[in-house]
């Protein structure tokens, strides 16, 4: 009888570790799952060069690896807290910030921590040292001069008096502190790529979680606690981060909250199922975002003043709220709203409270630009974000609203890859779109949005509008360190920006939300929704 | 042997045309892959450094000209997201996609041919009606929405759990391995791992507790994966083996007293066996590229997610790479299955070798 298949069987059985084969085991145990949290989240980590990513998944892994010098109060993002520096001091000047850098900490890999191991991870970051794959958030500490260490003092100076804004970008994950072994044995790898892919193989910091599995491919990141941290062992020993992609199959994750977990990126629509569950709960808070539509004040279609007025005052805030199933708010200003910068008053030129009325002067406005009928396009990320949830649908609400005074509006979605090019290019007469901070400064919301350098507006400037005088405000106001001279210098700002530049229309300021199992505690989330798990520990 | 060397070369003349075809692939997608790394962030000069770094900026010529030689020295290229080699990327995701589309093949293979044969046996009967109208129903339903009903009824916490008031747990909500349960990523790299982890938790790490895991992770998303297959041979084989039951000899064989057994294995099925071959070769293709959606659904760390993930953030090299290898399986399965035929009917061979 003829055996076809019979050659394959030698291969089979030359294949390794065969039944038969002596050859080594590998021992695999059941992880212990008293003390392990897993968490769930919509996107992936792929990297942990903290230099050279601005992706949000990997952003929530990097933040339990990585530490910084200062970090954010996150009870309120106003102040900054000692982290890897235990105290700073700023020159009389502004133009120099002069760091106390803890003694004692170690890396995960054994390096000890000094200045100057702060001062190759700044360096690597701001581009004077090493060459990255590309370098997301360079241009946050384009005002760093020069990066000074002895001992454990750390020097940084500044080409302007601009200390209070560079605080804060110290605090970013952008300017973690990565150990100094890692990062020369990095220079050894060849290449920006394989340098950058060392260090995310390698990942080593001094934050309160070290790195026990990464393998992006397989979508495994599994931590453990860094038993030596400065802060004091975490009680919690074991994060397991999972994607989640679909947003149904997250809420089935919720539904049955099996085992000890936190899901972010929660569905609105599950918000108030979550409310009353026995076992899960759920943090909210305003986020530091605003969701906003962009209007081109050199494109065609938009680029008479009157066009651009017309469409602020034609805008029913009301009519999109629905659409966040009540975790949202109108809003004013660009700032977002719970920063003191934003000015609650503010309504400017001719704006009237009531909707007619402001419709009215819209249309009175589009008649004498003779633009009643002219036909307008708002462009929209197809993906949701935190600040647009459901993007078709409040894009089709704006569209409305644009159609109420005679606007011929339609929507279009567009991938993200698309929209951030074509908005820098200045292709687009009306976006909607939104911003959540970095770093809880005002400047973090004008200088992208709405500035620009030597004349020419900054790609996430959708108005494509560089105003002399709007800049010359904004380079005033970062130098700013007296808090009620910063808050009236932005409104002012804000206000000069609404009633001269009209670029943009600001929409809503939207809530966001964290959902834990309850016999989780302590978990430190920040206003811009970044959590970490060094304080966290489970209760019974 | 010019039947076999016919197809190899008009096979490679494929190959060709599809190395082309995935190079212009990304150039026909719309957006800058630069955006994608630098997100919001993304500015004008970086975006234009990062697609220099990434060769971008060179005219197409010189571009594929490189692609091609890449491929030549076997470089796949590197992630411009993860800044990772590809080929060690599909080292990872490969073994896991094979796995599940293997089992899901074995499956549609098993109840494939059996329904086909059921029915075949009962034409017209009401065994044949309810095999015709499952087999239309499974090629008819959306993946994706089978993968969520199957979550939803078979998953831990699911509804046949609650019917069942505890006593059938459930099944994973998805994924290969839960790594918050067992540490499989271990078996990565260490000797005598295939990445096959139904083998390597049985054979090399001996542990029957992780293979069970690994069996339950893989049971729901094979089963859903298998659904079209399966309904595609159990009417392939309905129709061939039908077809075949008619022919004179079958009758023969009956009249010499054979077991109805016998005939239909032994002389019906063997010569009914070329289209469903045919199709098993053709399915087992598209189980590969096709395991998209079903591993979106089960969040599969296999070559669909990577796709889809590459996809998502235009990442050129991964892309092409996965279709490459997409449209290079599809090539080697139709030659295999060219040469089966050899085997399966005589006809064939004595034309090849005469």
């Amino acid at each position: 009888m003829r055996r076809p298949f019979s050659a394959l069987v030698p291969l089979l059985l030359l294949a390794p570790g065969c039944p038969g084969d002596s050859g080594q085991g590998v021992r695999i145990e059941r992880i212990d799952q008293r003390s392990l949290v897993r968490v769930i989240t919509a996107d992936d980590a792929k990297v942990l060069d903290p230099h050279v990513t601005s992706d949000g998944g990997n952003v929530k892994v990097i933040n339990q690896v990585y530490e910084t010098l200062v970090q954010l109060d996150p009870q309120d993002s106003g102040r900054l807290l000692p982290e890897l520096a235990e105290s700073w001091t700023v020159g009389e000047d502004g133009k120099s910030i002069s760091f106390r850098i803890r003694t004692g900490v170690r890396f995960h890999d054994g390096a000890s921590l000094d200045a100057a191991a702060c001062k190759l991870s700044l360096d690597r970051a701001r581009g004077a040292d090493f060459e990255l794959p590309t370098a997301p958030y360079r241009s946050m500490f384009a005002d760093i001069e020069s990066v000074e260490a002895d001992g454990q003092r750390l020097v940084v100076r500044l080409a302007q008096p601009v200390a209070g804004v560079t605080l804060r970008n110290l605090s970013m994950f952008a300017a973690s502190i990565v150990s100094p072994r890692l990062l020369e044995e990095s220079r050894r790898q060849g290449g920006a790529d394989a340098a950058s892919a060392y260090v995310t193989a390698h990942a080593a910091g001094t934050g309160a979680y070290r790195v026990d599995a990464f393998d992006p491919a397989a979508k495994v990141v599994r931590l453990v606690a860094n038993e030596e941290s400065w802060r004091g062992a975490p009680q919690i020993k074991t994060l397991v981060f999972q994607q989640v992609l679909d947003k149904r199959v997250r809420h089935e994750y919720l539904r049955k909250a099996e085992g000890t977990i936190v899901v972010d990126d929660v569905p609105r629509e599950s918000w108030d199922e979550l409310r009353s569950s026995p076992r899960l709960a759920l943090k909210t808070w305003w986020s530091l975002n605003v969701c906003y539509l962009g209007v081109s004040g050199v494109h065609p279609k938009t680029r008479e003043p009157e066009v651009r007025r017309a469409i602020q005052l034609a805008i029913d805030r009301q009519a999109i709220l629905p659409h966040y199933k009540g975790t949202a708010r109108p809003t004013y200003s660009l700032v977002a709203q719970p920063m003191p910068e934003y000015d609650p008053e503010l309504r400017c030129g001719d704006w009237d409270d009531n909707l007619a009325v402001r419709r009215k002067r819209a249309r009175a406005l589009l008649e004498a630009a003779q633009a009643i009928g002219r036909e307008v396009t708002i462009y929209y990320p197809n993906q949701p974000r935190p600040y647009l949830p459901e993007p078709t649908e409040i894009a089709d609400a704006v569209r409305h609203s644009l159609k109420e005074v005679g606007l011929e509006a339609k929507i279009q979605g567009v991938d993200k890859n698309v929209l951030f090019p074509g908005i820098a290019t200045g292709e687009y007469e009306l976006v909607l779109i939104g911003w959540t901070t970095d770093n809880a400064h005002p400047d973090n919301f004008y200088g992208p949005l709405c500035d620009g350098e030597d004349g020419v507006p900054s790609e996430g400037n959708v108005s494509r509008v560089f105003d002399p005088e709007v800049h010359a405000k904004i380079v005033a106001a970062r130098q700013l360190v007296d808090d009620a001279q910063r808050v009236a210098a932005y409104r002012e700002i804000e206000r000069l920006l609404q009633d001269r530049v009209r670029g943009y229309v600001p929409l809503v300021n939207t809530q966001v939300a964290l959902a834990h199992s309850k016999r989780i505690q302590g978990i430190e989330v920040n206003d811009m929704g970044q959590y970490r798990f060094h304080a966290a520990r489970l209760v019974d | 042997m010019r039947h076999f060397l016919r197809r190899l070369v008009a096979s490679a003349v494929m190959l060709l045309g599809v190395v082309l075809a995935t190079f212009l692939l990304h150039h026909a997608l719309p957006g800058d892959p630069a955006a994608a790394v630098l997100g919001k962030h993304y500015t004008a000069a970086d975006a234009h450094a990062l697609r220099e770094r990434l060769g971008l900026n060179d005219p197409l010529p010189v571009q594929f000209a490189r692609y091609v030689g890449d491929l030549l020295r076997g470089d796949l290229g590197t992630s411009h997201v993860s800044n990772h080699p590809v080929e060690e990327d599909l080292a990872r995701v490969l073994p896991a996609t094979l796995e599940l589309s293997v089992c899901a093949l074995a499956l549609a293979t098993v109840f494939g041919v059996g329904l086909g044969v059921v029915t075949a046996l009962r034409p017209r009967s009401l065994l044949d009606l309810a095999g015709l109208t499952g087999s239309l129903a499974g090629v008819s339903m959306p993946i994706f929405w089978l993968g969520l009903l199957a979550l939803q009824a078979f998953g831990k916490g699911g509804l046949l759990v609650e019917a069942s008031g505890g006593a059938f747990g459930g099944l994973p909500l998805g994924r290969r391995f839960n790594p918050a349960e067992f540490p499989l990523d271990q078996l990565s790299g260490a000797p005598g791992c295939t990445g096959l982890l139904l083998y390597d938790t049985l054979f090399v790490a001996r542990s029957p507790a992780a293979f069970r895991h690994v069996l339950e992770h893989l049971l729901l998303p094979a089963i859903v994966l298998a659904t079209v297959p399966t309904a595609v041979v159990a009417r392939i084989t309905r129709a061939a083996l039908g077809e075949v039951l008619l022919q004179d000899y079958i009758r023969t064989a009956r009249a010499k007293g054979l077991s109805e057994l016998r005939v239909v294995l032994r002389h019906a099925l063997r010569n009914a066996a070329i289209p469903i071959v045919t199709s098993l070769g053709t399915l087992f293709g598209y189980l590969l590229g096709g395991a998209v959606l079903t591993e979106t659904v089960f969040q599969w760390p296999g070559m669909g997610t990577y796709v889809v993930s590459a996809i998502r953030d235009l990442d050129v090299r991964p892309l092409q790479a996965c279709v490459l290898l997409v449209a290079v399986s599809f090539l080697g399965i139709n030659l295999f299955v060219d040469l089966s035929y050899a085997w399966l009917d005589p006809r064939v061979r004595r034309g090849s070798t005469s």
